[in-house]
């Protein structure tokens, strides 16, 4: 019996022990994780004192202000006016309208393709036969301001005739409907 | 309706391009363009323009926004 009781102190006391021995790491963990965290903590204040006091300490690039006084004034910078030269120019040949008119009639054109064959055969015809005869096929023309219409529309329609060989349709504007 | 513009005029008897409808002959088209009458006493002309027409009253207004809406409902 007292070999037996002792065993079990023995077994016991290893026990602890070995409780023990785990328990170290964990303990140096935890402190580990505590004094990091004071340490960034020590490093934040260190950076916001930094920050305030540095106000103090840096400037910024010295201003010759002498020389500044001294050198000629920069040069006035020159117009360009090559998108203005541009965008008249397309104005001119009827580019914009004529693309605008194309974005918004090529639903229309690929309808009055897509519906009548006849109708594509008589424009081929009218090309062939007559082509200063009015076009049978229709297209819609949209413009949003009465300027458009009056200066530009006429300049691009003929322009738009001479490539396309005159297409007939109609333009919607705010106050009615305009047929080109 | 007033015709503000025409670029080009054409008159056209439509009886042509009906009965090319029927009859695939391409004498018919050139009878369509050459603006040569269809059938005597038959009035079928129809008058193409390109050009401008401006419809300021509400009755056009109506009549080219309503070609206008078939014509999106028929290609859609």
């Amino acid at each position: 019996m007292r070999s037996l009781g002792a065993t079990s102190r023995r077994i016991e006391r290893e026990q602890r022990r070995r409780q023990r021995e785990l328990e170290k790491p964990r303990i140096f963990y935890e402190k580990m994780q505590e004094q990091e965290k004071a340490i960034l903590e020590a490093q934040l204040y260190e950076n916001r004192i930094d920050i305030i006091l540095s106000v103090h300490r840096e400037c910024g690039e010295l201003c010759d202000w002498a020389s500044i006084q001294t050198n000629p004034p920069p040069e006035k910078p020159s117009l360009s006016r090559n998108h203005e030269e541009m965008a008249q120019g397309r104005i001119r040949s009827g580019l914009p309208l004529q693309k605008r008119f194309l974005s918004i009639t090529e639903a229309q054109l690929k309808y009055r393709l897509k519906r009548s064959d006849i109708e594509i055969e008589f424009e081929k015809e009218r090309r062939r036969i007559v082509p200063a005869a009015a076009s049978r096929l229709d297209c819609i023309f949209v413009a949003d301001n009465e300027d458009t219409i009056k200066s530009n529309i006429q300049r691009s329609l003929r322009s738009h005739c001479s490539r396309s060989e005159a297409y007939r349709g109609f333009e919607i504007y705010q106050s009615g409907f305009w047929m080109v | 309706m007033k015709l503000i513009e025409a670029l080009r005029f054409t008159k056209a008897d439509f009886g042509w391009f009906e009965e090319y409808s029927r009859e695939k002959d391409k004498r018919l088209i050139e009878g369509y363009w050459t603006s040569h009458q269809f059938r005597e006493n038959v009035n079928s002309w129809e008058y193409l323009v390109d050009g401008i027409i401006r419809a300021d009253d509400p009755s056009g207004s109506e009549k080219v926004r309503s070609y206008y809406n078939n014509i999106k409902y028929e290609y859609n």
